[in-house]
């Protein structure tokens, strides 16, 4: 194992984590230690991407994209005279 | 529509028409004394010039001084009425007045858009006000009836992206989800105006009513519960105007405009409401705007002339004010609306940027002012009174040029004494000092006494101590009448350069404003220097003719020659504080507080969100990440791909400050984009641009 690959790769699944809004526990480091050695030993080359994946696969489902605006109800402007 | 039950059924139609006689006594009342003044002292200038009036020099003088006094006059007699009418209580014919306060407030309201328009404003600020706003309806406990839109004009990706995570933070924040919206127009056409209209095409039929803010529009919720139910009870009203008091200034410029704007403000508005009545004009902002009148009569076709008045209303309020009056609505600005608030420039050189889009404007309206078709006379007048709100500087820098021309020809010219053809006596030149200090005293008076009149309306009705006490009140309108008098000539050359330039029809750059900043002295210097150098050598030939005229020219010289550093000067915060904390210059809402200008200053993440790197954290940031791209395009056409995918790949590569902003925009508009970037930036090396920026991003 790289010592600094495992380092940047533990902080980026935390940070990932921490801004998509789950909570870091003690459980969440320890799961995120977990997908960090299991992605360096099964994947080396890969083993960002892997740890990536999966850690936005054990993200709750997120929340749909706000709705910018109620349902259209078209009207139209009427251009008078000058 | 909510239906009003039989007692609160809306005003008759005598009441409707009762005050279009009022009206119309007050408005003559007011052209009388208005020409009766001007017509004297234009007689008195005409003694006071040495031919009396005989040369063409002396009668384009006598010209131009009759329609820049008409001007002052006018300013005068409103603000004596302002006067007169709130010594009395306020005006009987008012909006207000028509009914008793129990019965305005037992009135249904009906659904109503709060809509801000913004294009390039500062997000925080903007957010923040609407949040004021809509903290302040819930606490009226009448929130049901709203929603609230953030109507984008944006170009700028970094803007928009932050404005579109701004938007996001404050739903949270307030719990605003199905009440607070937020579009941005691909295309913005017709500015201001074409974006309002774009909101009326797609959600106008939900609404009865609309209150349009600007940017940095503050109000009530109270004050909006109360328009609304006006609207209701007066069902002929289309547009109801508030009169917005200026707040949060911080430099010396906007505070002495914040002081000027609410010591004489009331005076002017309450004079204007009482002579416009229900044929008033609407500002553009801080109004309720009846949306089904407005929408069949209120959209702006493109002038057909040539030039300026060829392309796209620029200044839409008066002209969609008029066309409301031309349906049979009634337009009304009601001073007794509390609560209105908005901002002043921060700067002289942001208030004479946006004056130079206004003067353009406003002079564009002289095509409808001439030729529209069935409109009221009073909105026609209207129109001339926002015209003539640019045109009196170059009519006074015109007066300055033919009076300089008279002294010359005095001086340098042998003396004729047979100006006219077939002149039977000789005229001899006559100078007359006594009655021309006659002719500055009575000027003197027409731009001083409403000041004064507004610091004996507050002295007397108790309010002396929302102003710092008495002396410190008087003390405030003598800074603010020499501010005034430094300001008034460079502002008239400044006005006379714009009104030349819209009359030749220069491009302008639409741009937001200007809400916070100093002015630098290199930039003062650059903008100021040509007028200074051309003050400096009108004054030294003033010098050189007669000592006595270069003693007359100084008023107008000395602003001049001195306009950079009262640029500098003026735009400082510090001196502004400084004055501030020595109870100079102070207004009421800051004396006895204001919970709207609280709640501007109360704990938000907004703040913090909007000085991140709205690009950046659109691409890194996951929520925010998936929030961009689910609000940007779905994934465009195949011809528009390749290039997209070129750029992402030299964004990712090589970061995003590498980026034209062109290429930046299409990129933050295109939602696959958006999402690649978001992927490919997490798995980036540690040491590429993207793989250093996450480090830093994590790191703080």
């Amino acid at each position: 194992m790289n010592p600094p690959d495992s380092h940047v790769i533990l902080q980026r699944i935390l940070a990932y984590w921490q801004w998509a809004g789950m909570p870091l526990d003690r459980d969440t480091e320890l799961k995120a230690l977990a997908i960090t050695r299991q992605a360096l030993q099964q994947h080396q080359q890969l083993a960002l991407e892997v740890a990536l994946q999966a850690a936005r696969a054990a993200l709750p489902a997120s929340p749909a994209t706000p709705q910018a605006g109620p349902p259209l109800r078209r009207g139209s402007l009427r251009y008078g005279d000058y | 529509m909510t239906s009003l039950p039989p007692t609160l059924l809306p005003e008759s139609t005598h009441a409707q028409h009762h005050w279009r006689g009022s009206a119309r006594r007050r408005r003559i009342l007011l052209l009388v004394l208005v020409l009766g003044q001007t017509l004297a002292a234009t007689w008195l200038l005409l003694a006071v010039l040495p031919y009396h009036g005989r040369t063409a020099v002396e009668v384009g003088i006598a010209v131009l001084f009759g329609l820049l006094f008409t001007w002052l006059s006018l300013g005068f007699w409103i603000a004596l009425t302002g006067f007169v009418l709130r010594r009395r209580g306020g005006d009987p014919r008012s909006l207000m007045r028509r009914q008793d306060a129990a019965t305005l407030a037992a009135t249904p309201l009906a659904r109503t858009a709060i809509v801000m328009p913004i294009y390039h404003e500062p997000v925080a600020r903007s957010l923040l006000g609407l949040k004021a706003i809509y903290q302040s309806l819930e606490a009226s406990g009448e929130l049901q009836h709203f929603d609230f839109y953030i109507l984008s004009d944006s170009r700028d990706a970094d803007v928009w992206l932050q404005e579109q995570a701004a938007w996001q933070a404050l739903r949270q924040e307030l719990g605003a989800q199905a009440r607070l919206f937020y579009r941005r127009r691909r295309l913005n056409l017709n500015h201001k105006s074409g974006n309002i209209a774009d909101f009326l095409r797609r959600w106008g039929r939900d609404y009865q009513y609309m209150v349009v803010l600007d940017a940095d529009s503050l109000m009530g919720g109270d004050t909006i519960v109360q328009m609304v139910q006006l609207m209701q009870r007066h069902p002929q009203v289309g547009i109801l105007q508030t009169s917005p008091r200026l707040l949060n200034a911080h430099s010396l410029f906007a505070r002495i405009q914040q002081f000027a704007n609410q010591l004489y403000g009331p005076l002017f508005t309450t004079g204007l409401a009482a002579v416009q009545l229900g044929e008033a004009a609407f500002w553009g902002h801080n109004a309720i705007l009846r949306i089904r009148p407005f929408m069949q009569h209120c959209g702006l076709r493109r002038l057909p002339g040539w030039g300026l008045f060829k392309g796209s209303v620029l200044s839409h309020d008066f002209v969609e004010a008029a066309y409301m009056g031309r349906a049979g609505q009634e337009v009304w600005l009601e001073p007794e609306l509390q609560a209105s608030y908005e901002e002043s420039p921060p700067t002289l050189s942001d208030e004479l940027t946006r004056d130079r889009r206004w003067a353009k404007g406003n002079l564009q309206h002289l095509w409808l002012m001439l030729f529209s078709r069935r409109l009221r006379v009073a909105h026609r007048l209207a129109f001339l009174n926002g015209i003539m709100g640019y045109l009196a500087s170059p009519l006074w820098f015109g007066f300055l040029v033919l009076t300089t021309v008279e002294v010359a020809r005095l001086v340098l010219w042998p003396i004729n004494y047979f100006p006219q053809p077939n002149q039977l006596f000789p005229l001899w030149p006559e100078w007359h000092p006594t009655r021309a200090l006659a002719l500055v005293g009575i000027t003197l008076t027409l731009l001083f006494v409403p000041k004064l009149l507004a610091l004996v309306d507050v002295l007397i009705s108790g309010q002396r101590r929302r102003y710092g006490g008495a002396r410190r009140l008087c003390l405030s309108v003598l800074i603010e009448s020499l501010a005034s008098a430094l300001l008034a000539p460079i502002r008239m050359l400044a006005h006379s350069r714009y009104v030349v330039e819209a009359l030749f029809n220069v491009n302008l750059r639409w741009a937001g404003q200007n809400r916070s900043g100093e002015t630098s002295w290199l930039a003062a210097v650059l903008d100021q220097g040509v007028g200074s150098l051309l003050a400096l050598s009108w004054s030294a030939f003033a010098y050189w003719l007669q000592p006595m005229f270069f003693l007359w020219s100084l008023p107008v010289a000395v602003p001049l020659v001195l306009a950079a550093p009262l640029f500098v000067l003026f735009s400082r915060i510090g001196i502004g504080t400084w004055l501030r904390d020595r109870g100079l210059l102070l207004s009421p809402d800051e004396q006895r507080g204001n919970t709207l200008l609280d709640a501007l200053e109360q704990p938000s993440s907004l703040p913090a969100l909007c000085e991140r790197d709205a690009f950046v954290e659109a691409v890194i940031h996951p929520a925010t990440a998936q929030l961009q791209a689910g609000l940007a395009h779905a994934p465009r056409a195949r011809r528009q791909q390749q290039e997209l995918q070129l750029l992402r790949q030299r964004c990712l590569e090589q970061g995003p400050e590498q980026l034209e902003p062109a290429h930046k925009q299409l990129l933050a508009a295109d939602a696959e984009s958006l999402r690649w970037l978001h992927q490919q930036v997490w798995l980036s090396a540690p040491q590429s641009p993207w793989g250093k920026r996450l480090a830093n991003r994590i790191a703080n």
